[in-house]
């Protein structure tokens, strides 16, 4: 009987091509855009961990309640050891140092005159002692167009776009003006060693400038500490329980409700808007399953509608035959089933040569990341990823749809009576 | 005398909600066909033959009186129960054929065939043999749409009695052909009541079918008004 079926299928197509092309279409864009999910998180949650938020991330409470301001008269002015605390703790994490901090930049001309002036967003790191890890996780290998990383403590590197802006060189010196740790003055030269681009529009666009982490605690009076610890997965792979086990230790262990600058531990989910995004995302499969359902259902229901009618005329015919009405009821939903099946294999196939190109050509949406903030980071170019869910989550839809469309177009053979059907062979 | 009955109705009452009145389509009509009988329905249109075959057929139930066929009590039966007296023991013939345009001459004839649940052997050689009775042999993997009016409604003929039934029913099967294919068809199906002892009920009201009915039965408004055996 199924072969009877199939044949009807593939040989009438007023029957299933409409259906299959919507199954095909529906499918597709699934697969596709689960794809695209799945490139874009890993790539924004790593981008965004090693830019800012680290797996676990430690600042003092105080400065957490302010973080918006960034208050360096709140960093923790016991970093390093902290550090060495929690290295002993977790061994199968990395723990690093950064500060950030702004002020303002003086750019002298060849007479040692103030040429130019400009505010920067400064983020200082380790980027001088001997296998820091902070290099990699920034990119800067890779980052810098221009110049050479920093070898000394007072050099820094640039955003090319600001180089550009105010005609900076390799080599030249500016000065940087900001507070101190205890809120005086001050000043500090720095060496521009390079330049960088990192390919990420909320990075490149502004002033920002890249110190190392001793050079800048030298300018801010910050000796041994910092404004956040952040801690990396020696397997660089974020898992949220197992950031759970470092914070709530951090949030038990070191913190103390009753001084202001004992550290306080966030997960990467819980800095900034990652949660609320990553919830979002990791229901997006279902999300998306259930809205193109419902559009397919739709299409497909009233498919099934125009088509019940088209048939009315072989329904009477299979009545007489001998086919009961369950039984061509169910035959119905055997047909959408295959119809499903057929659909869908195509619609992965067509999804998963989508995702392939977007994997391998990935579409640049710098212009429109330029502005994210609040730590979320995405690359220019955003690409998808062949992940194992693009093979199967098509068939949620690809299945589910037409068999419910069918399930409810059908009803219509039960609520004509028999002798109704027959009499549209004479019809 | 009819020695086995096949057909038997008491007082078979049919009739249809027509806006806010009941309209009679059979009334009163008490008739008895055997095994083997060649029999047909005729009366002008609307006199009630095609009621009268879509309630023996199981298509339909009485509004009152009974229907009784082959033992089953029509008015009785499920859905489920009709659709298996149906698939078991009768089959139709229509006036526009009805062949599954998508399908083969090969499984259009097979398809009652494969709701009989019969194996796939079985089907090729029941519907080969059907083929070969009716001429159509070399038909077999044409589609609807490349016969004849005539050559249709010998493949319709073949899906009817390809498994054998006890009871065919034809509904004015001659209407759409001329008058050449009209004395095949019926030399055909008086062929086959004659070598397999089918029982044929025709709903007709056409000149060149009655003169080969062995018995008529002339209805008018719903009720038998004559009831002859040549």
């Amino acid at each position: 009987m199924i072969k009877f079926l199939l044949a009807g299928i593939l040989r009438d197509r007023s029957r299933s091509l409409f259906p299959i092309l919507t199954v095909i279409i529906g499918t597709a864009l699934t697969v596709t855009m689960t794809g695209y999910i799945g490139g874009v998180m890993p790539d924004m949650i790593q981008l965004s961990s090693h830019l800012d938020a680290g797996h676990v991330k430690l600042m003092s409470q105080s400065f957490y309640e302010n973080r918006y301001q960034m208050p360096l008269d709140l960093a923790m002015d016991n970093a390093d050891e902290l550090i060495e605390g929690l290295e002993a703790q977790f061994p199968d994490m990395i723990w690093k140092s950064r500060t950030r901090f702004g002020g303002l930049l003086d750019i002298p001309d060849e007479n040692g005159e103030t040429r130019a002036q400009t505010t920067v967003s400064a983020l200082a790191a380790d980027l001088i002692s001997p296998n820091s890890t902070e290099l990699d996780y920034l990119n800067l290998r890779e980052s810098v167009v221009e110049g050479n990383l920093p070898q000394d403590p007072f050099d820094i590197l640039i955003a090319k776009s600001m180089a550009e802006a105010y005609q900076l060189n390799v080599d030249d010196m500016v000065t940087l003006m900001t507070s101190t740790v205890n809120g005086s003055m001050s000043f500090q030269n720095f060496r521009v060693s390079g330049m960088v681009v990192f390919g990420i529009a909320a990075l490149d666009k502004g002033g920002a400038i890249i110190a190392d982490i001793e050079g800048a605690r030298m300018a801010l009076d910050l000796n041994g500490g910092s404004t956040e610890i952040l801690g990396f997965f020696i397997d660089d792979e974020y898992e949220s329980e197992r950031a759970l086990v470092v914070s709530d230790w951090v949030n038990n262990n070191l913190k103390n409700v009753d001084d202001p600058y004992s550290p306080i531990a966030l997960r990467f989910e819980d800095s900034n808007e990652f949660g609320a995004m990553m919830q979002f995302m990791g229901s997006f499969m279902f999300i998306i399953s259930t809205v193109f359902i419902l559009i397919m259902f739709v299409v497909l229901w009233n498919s099934g509608l125009m088509n019940g009618l088209r048939r009315y005329g072989e329904m009477g015919l299979r009545l007489a035959v001998g086919e009961g009405k369950g039984h061509i009821y169910r035959s119905m939903l055997v047909e959408s089933s295959i119809i499903g099946v057929i659909g869908t294999i195509i619609g992965t196939s067509i999804g998963l040569v989508g995702v392939w190109l977007l994997q391998e050509y990935g579409i640049d949406l710098g212009n429109m990341t330029a502005n994210t903030g609040d730590g979320i980071y995405y690359p220019n170019i955003i690409r998808g990823k062949i992940i194992p869910a693009c093979f199967y989550v098509g068939f949620v839809p690809g299945l589910i749809a037409p068999f419910l469309g069918s399930l409810v177009s059908g009803r219509g053979i039960y609520k004509r009576q028999t002798a109704s059907l027959f009499k549209e062979l004479e019809t | 005398m009819i020695e086995t009955k096949l057909i038997h109705t008491h007082d078979l009452v049919k009739t249809y909600p027509v806006a806010d009145r009941e309209f009679v389509a059979l009334k009163d009509v008490n008739i008895d066909i055997g095994k083997g009988e060649f029999v047909g329905l005729v009366g002008p249109s609307g006199s009630g033959k095609t009621t009268l075959l879509n309630v023996v057929g199981s298509l339909d139930i009485p509004t009152s009186g009974s229907v009784t066929v082959l033992d089953h009590n029509i008015g009785s039966l499920s859905h489920k129960q009709a659709a298996w007296l149906r698939n078991q023991h009768i089959g139709f013939i229509f006036q526009t054929y009805n062949l599954l345009p998508v399908y083969s001459v090969f499984e259009n004839v097979e398809f009652p065939l494969l709701l009989l649940g019969k194996s796939n052997d079985e089907r090729k050689k029941m519907v080969m043999d059907a083929l070969d009775w009716l001429g159509l042999t070399d038909k077999a993997e044409m589609r609807p749409a490349q016969l004849s009016g005539g050559e249709s409604q010998r493949v319709a003929i073949a899906r009817a009695m390809v498994k054998k039934p006890a009871l065919i029913l034809a509904d004015e099967p001659t209407a759409n052909l001329d008058a050449k294919n009209s004395h095949h068809i019926l030399q055909t199906m008086e062929k086959l009541n004659a070598d397999l002892d089918t029982t044929f009920l025709f709903a007709t009201h056409d000149e060149k079918v009655m003169q080969y009915m062995k018995r008529i039965i002339s209805l008018e408004d719903g009720e038998v008004v004559k009831d002859e055996v040549k």
